[in-house]
């Protein structure tokens, strides 16, 4: 039987590479990458712990189910932003699109 | 049990593995290619960790789905593509490798062990029936704002990425 302990340390391992790259990526597309990293862990954390912490293990399988629908919406949003941003700079390297500061 | 032991560390290594690579590659559609790749793996953790239901609907919307959607953007989007080798597409040597690894895999499987197996697994759909309950009595109201959030989004979607004709 694998320990909690593990899931955990997966789940902090790939938390850990979405938030490098979301502070050193300048690519919005890898920005995106990184944010997918994110929920991933969190999803795996929600899984883990239900499976490990509940008796009937599946509030945190219906947890999971709405973060995966949440992120769903969140990648047609966001891929459609990317889209404009590109037709209307050329450009989807966020550390140049600076028409918002000035 | 050591095979969930090894399953576990070959699956987490390939997560991470895939995780790190699509935030390195150097063109960013093999990063989306590694990404679906880590997708793919958490859907197998799911898998060691008894939750079917929820790996096999990360396979559907986020490889189905948001993977697909990531490399149409990343094909709208990158403009600067390196010109590959011009390479000959040689037909009749694909038609031999996918014949031989066809025969090659029958082959092995028809005299393998594999005509005497039955299934006998123990799967009970009670906790897919359960998650099916609890969604629709417990969590009723979440369901419907999820429900309205992503018909929300879909229409924001469609109406950023419109084209206008006229301008």
């Amino acid at each position: 039987m694998i320990p909690l302990l593990d899931y955990v340390l997966v789940s902090t391992v790939l938390l850990a590479i979405g938030i490098y790259g979301l502070v050193s990526k300048g690519n919005a597309l890898r920005l995106f990458f990184a944010i997918e990293i994110v929920v991933n862990s969190a999803n795996l954390n929600l899984v883990a712990f239900s499976r490990y912490l509940s008796p009937v293990n599946i509030e945190g399988q219906t947890f999971a189910l709405f973060s995966i629908a949440i992120a769903a919406a969140e990648a047609a949003v966001g891929l459609a932003i990317i889209i404009v941003t590109f037709r209307l700079n050329k450009e989807v390297d966020v550390f140049k699109l600076r028409k918002l500061k000035h | 049990m050591i095979e969930e032991d090894i399953a576990f560390v070959v699956i987490s290594a390939l997560t991470v593995g895939a995780a790190i690579v699509s935030l390195e590659a150097k063109q960013v559609v093999y990063g989306a290619i590694a990404l679906a790749f880590s997708f793919l793996g958490i859907a197998g953790l799911f898998i060691v960790l008894d939750a079917t239901f929820v790996a096999l609907f990360q396979i559907i919307v986020y490889i189905g789905a948001i993977a697909v959607l990531i490399i149409f953007t990343v094909m709208l989007v990158t403009r600067e593509v390196e010109p590959e080798a011009k390479r000959e597409p040689v037909r009749p040597a694909g038609i031999i490798i996918a014949v031989a690894v066809a025969v090659l895999v029958g082959v092995v499987a028809t005299f393998s062990n594999l005509a005497q197996m039955y299934n006998t697994s123990s799967f009970s759909s009670s906790v897919v029936v359960a998650i099916g309950n609890s969604l629709v009595n417990q969590y009723a109201l979440p369901l419907e704002i999820l429900a309205l959030i992503l018909g929300a989004s879909i229409v924001g979607a469609v109406t950023l990425a419109k084209v206008d004709r006229e301008q």
